[in-house]
C-alpha cells in the first residue's frame, strides 16, 4: 500500500490510499496488478467534503502512472470517509498522528485552531522524520494554564530535537499560526527503534 | 534558596532513584529549576512602572504560562526559544506529574534534565537584559493606553494576545 496527501482547491486535506489487491490465487504479481483508491479527508472540521476536488484529483491520480512501467488493469474509486486524524500509513505518509479525543477537538474548536491544526498535522511529519505524534490537552492546573501538547514519539537526541522543534515553531509563525504558537507545547517522549512502533492501535500508550 | 538548586536535585533522583515515582519527580524538580530561575530573571529587570501594569507586585505574580508569553513573544529568536523550551518543559511536568497511565523510564527523566541543563546554559547566555525587555515589551504592546487595573486576570495571565481589543468588545457587548 501506497499513500500521498494532497491539498485540495479547497484547502481541505486528502489522503489517497492505493492498494495492491492480490489476483485470484490470491499473489499480487506480475506488471499490471489491479489496485483501489481510497480517498479520505483528513480535516475533520469541513463543514462538507470538497467532493468535486476530490472527483478531480482522483482523475487526474487515475490517468497517472501508479508506477513506473506498472499500470493499473483497473482502478475502484472508493468515495470519501471523514476521518479524525491523519490516517497511518507505511509508506510515503510515515508519521502517525493519534486521534484527538473530545476533550482535545472541543478545546481546539472553542479557540478556531482548526485551520492551525491541520496545518501542524501536515507539517510536523516533514520536522521529525519517523516519529509518531499526538495532541493533547493536558490537564489544567490554574486557570490560565491551557496548554495544548503535541507529543512527539521519537528518539532523536535532546539538542537535535530542539533544534527541530525551533524549525517548527519559526514555521509556524510564519504560516500565521501565531495563535496555536503560543499555547503549544512540543516534546519528545523518547521510544525505542521507530516512531510507528510508539502506538498500539492508538491505545495502549502504557504499554511502551 | 537559588531555584536552580532543583536541577541537582533532579539529578540525584535520576542516578540514585530505583523507581518511577524518583523519575517523574525528577522531571518535576527540572522543571522548576528552569521556571524559578527564569522568573526571577525576568522579574528583577522588567522595570517597576512596566510590572505595575500588568498587576505583577510580586515574583510570584508570574505564572508559569505568563512567563512563556513573555518569552515566546518576544522578536528576539534565541529568547523566543527559551519560551518554547520552557513551555515543552512544563507540559513534560505535566505528564509527569499527573498523567499515570504514560510510563516514565529513566530516560525520560534523563531527557527532561538535558533539557534544563541546556535551558539553564541559554538563558545565561542570552543574558538577563534581554529576558526583562521581551517582558516590558510584551506588557507594551498589551497595554498600549493604559494599564491593568480592575479585572482578575491580567492579559498575559489569560493568555490574551489582542488585550485592547477584547476589552473594547466586552465595553461594547454585541447584541444577540
Amino acid at each position: 500500500m501506497a499513500a500521498t496527501a494532497r491539498t485540495l482547491p479547497s484547502g481541505q486535506l486528502s489522503v489517497a490510499l492505493v492498494q495492491l489487491e492480490p489476483d485470484d490465487d490470491g499473489i499480487t504479481q506480475g506488471a499490471a496488478p489491479p489496485c483501489s483508491l481510497v480517498w479520505e479527508l483528513a480535516d475533520p472540521w469541513a463543514r462538507e467534503p470538497d467532493l468535486n476536488g476530490m472527483k478531480d484529483v482522483i482523475l487526474s491520480s487515475r490517468n497517472a502512472p501508479r508506477r513506473p512501467g506498472k499500470a493499473c488493469v483497473s482502478v475502484r474509486i472508493e468515495w470519501p470517509q471523514r476521518i479524525f486524524h491523519l490516517e497511518a500509513t507505511e509508506f510515503d505518509l510515515g508519521p502517525a498522528f493519534a486521534p484527538l479525543t473530545e476533550a482535545t477537538a472541543d478545546f481546539i474548536r472553542q479557540r478556531e485552531l482548526q485551520q492551525s491544526i491541520v496545518w501542524l498535522q501536515t507539517a510536523a511529519p516533514g520536522f521529525f522524520p519517523g516519529a509518531s505524534f499526538e495532541i493533547d490537552l493536558l490537564p489544567a492546573e490554574d486557570p490560565d494554564n491551557d496548554l495544548l501538547a503535541l507529543r512527539v514519539y521519537s528518539s532523536f537526541d535532546t539538542a537535535d530535537f530542539r533544534k527541530r522543534r525551533h524549525h517548527l515553531s519559526e514555521a509556524m509563525l510564519e504560516a500565521d499560526h501565531k495563535a496555536l504558537y503560543e499555547i503549544l507545547s512540543v516534546f519528545q517522549r523518547r521510544v525505542h527503534g521507530s516512531g510507528w512502533q510508539a502506538f498500539s492501535s492508538y491505545s495502549a500508550l502504557s504499554a511502551e | 534558596m537559588d531555584g536552580k538548586r532543583f536541577l541537582h536535585t533532579a539529578r540525584f533522583l535520576q542516578n540514585n532513584g530505583s523507581d518511577e515515582a524518583a523519575y517523574r519527580t525528577a522531571i518535576s524538580r527540572a522543571y522548576y529549576a528552569c521556571f524559578l530561575e527564569a522568573r526571577r530573571i525576568a522579574f528583577s529587570n522588567c522595570s517597576v512602572a512596566m510590572r505595575t501594569k500588568d498587576g505583577i507586585t510580586n515574583e510570584k505574580d508570574i505564572r508559569h504560562k505568563s512567563l512563556q508569553y513573555y518569552l515566546k513573544n518576544s522578536p528576539d529568536k534565541p529568547v523566543r526559544q527559551l519560551g518554547e523550551d520552557l513551555s515543552d518543559l512544563q507540559a513534560i511536568r505535566i505528564d509527569a506529574d499527573y498523567i499515570m497511565a504514560l510510563a516514565v523510564r529513566a530516560e525520560h527523566a534523563q531527557d527532561a534534565i538535558e533539557d534544563a541543563g541546556a535551558f539553564l546554559a541559554e538563558l545565561e547566555k542570552v543574558g538577563p537584559g534581554r529576558v526583562g525587555k521581551a517582558m516590558e515589551e510584551y506588557i507594551a504592546r498589551m497595554y498600549p493606553l493604559g494599564s491593568f487595573l480592575h479585572s482578575q486576570y491580567s492579559a498575559s495571565q489569560l493568555g490574551i494576545s489582542n488585550y485592547s481589543q477584547q476589552a473594547q468588545e466586552c465595553r461594547a457587548p454585541k447584541s444577540r
